[in-house]
């Protein structure tokens, strides 16, 4: 091998390392795989009767630019997502099987549905009622609603639904906080009651996100 | 008489190869047979099903849940009970100077409310039933799931629980693991993290 290849292999290597492990960049695609790991903080998971139901800290601003990517919108849709997400945390919710089928799957909602009328009421409560079910509690008995929720109906070629909810926080109050308690009582699947429990620091440091 | 200086310890390389050699072979089939024997043996635990049900975080919150959820409802049917014996005092009151016609208006109208009463208090004891089985239900998928993951961890083949039927009549307290097991369904339920504030 030659000095140069050998010196070509040690960059490359270097920017493997700083693009995989270092601090979240400007891509989307890594900066959610980056959120994904557990090591980060940023992810909680729990399992119960083989589903997995995972609670995400989302930035703002990864939130638009995947809203902004999705919907294939420009500058104006960016500024009015900023209005709507600005100052506030936001979180996403995964109902998934918690098991890789060998054969292939549908929709996790169908999960253990007998009839059209089952299903149609675990969508709608997924659409509408998964709202009332979210609390966010902080270590000195602070307590918040959701403001806003939106389910979406499938992501990527997933079969699992995901819930983004947003907790307004004019004052930094939930920010700022040491831990945080994101509550989930899941009406969907019936799998009792789940506290996601978040660390404040590493959520402040999975904040600093910055979009390209 | 033996010179002590001459006396030599036997060691296994003083022995014949062939004995040394059965020597060896015979300790390792009976360590493998002891092992064999301790693997083959089902690995039995007992659990107090009742205590460990009764002092998971998880039953406790999802009774608390409960319990604010059915004060709302029967806060509605306290309405609905207020507004018939309302009706109720003002028609004694009104009794004697009514018009036949009035009194039975009055009347129809105090049936409709008792109906009224009667129907929502029966609702409110299938909603309150159904919903009670619905959030004991979601809290024993989370129990069972970490019954079946402390079981496979700590590799037992059996869990047994003990119930109010009866259905283990006597278990040793060496093979009791509600305490740990009591541990392990609390600690995954919320972590001990929640704590401290900047």
């Amino acid at each position: 091998m030659t000095l140069i290849s050998r010196a070509y292999m040690a960059v490359a290597l270097a920017a493997l390392i700083v693009g995989c492990g270092g601090t979240p960049n400007g891509d989307n695609v890594h900066n959610r795989s980056w959120l994904s790991d557990p090591s980060h903080g940023a992810v909680q998971v729990k399992e119960v009767d083989g589903l997995r139901l995972s609670a995400q800290f989302v930035p703002v601003a990864l939130l638009i630019e995947e809203e902004v990517r999705a919907s294939g919108g420009g500058a104006s849709l960016r500024d009015s997502l900023r209005l709507a997400y600005g100052g506030s945390l936001n979180f996403t919710i995964t109902f998934q099987a918690a098991d890789t089928p060998s054969v292939p799957q549908g929709d996790v909602t169908m999960r253990g549905v007998s009839s059209y009328g089952a299903y149609v009421d675990r969508t709608m409560a997924l659409n509408f009622d998964m709202k009332e079910q979210i609390s966010l509690k902080t270590p000195l008995g602070g307590l918040y609603r959701p403001s806003l929720a939106i389910a979406e109906s499938s992501y990527g070629f997933s079969t699992g639904r995901r819930l983004t909810v947003a907790f307004a926080d004019p004052e930094g109050k939930i920010r700022d906080a040491a831990s945080l308690d994101l509550v989930v009582r899941d009406i969907i699947f019936n799998t009792g009651i789940h506290h996601f429990v978040f660390d404040g620091e590493q959520l402040r440091t999975a904040a600093t996100y910055k979009a390209e | 008489m033996p010179n002590p200086d001459t006396i030599r310890h036997r060691s296994l390389r003083d022995l014949h190869p062939v004995v040394a050699v059965a020597t060896v072979v015979f300790a390792v089939l009976v360590v493998a047979g002891v092992i064999l024997l301790i693997r083959t043996q089902p690995r039995i635990a007992c659990v107090r099903s009742q205590i460990l049900i009764g002092h998971y975080a998880g039953m406790t919150e999802a009774r608390q849940t409960f319990d604010s959820m059915t004060k709302v409802w029967y806060a509605e049917l306290d309405t609905l009970k207020h507004d018939y014996q309302t009706a109720y005092d003002r028609y004694k009151i009104d009794y004697q100077t009514l018009s036949v016609p009035d009194r039975k208006k009055r009347s129809a109208e105090l049936d409709w409310l008792e109906n009224n009463v009667q129907r929502h208090t029966e609702t409110l004891t299938q909603k309150s039933k159904s919903e009670e089985a619905k959030i004991t239900e979601g809290v024993m998928r989370q129990v069972n799931t970490i019954i079946e993951k402390y079981g496979r961890d700590n590799d037992y083949d059996v869990i047994l629980g003990t119930t109010l039927s009866g259905s283990v009549l006597y278990a040793r307290e060496a093979i009791d693991i509600t305490d740990d097991l009591l541990k392990e369904l609390n600690s995954s339920y919320r972590p001990a993290s929640f704590t401290g504030s900047r």
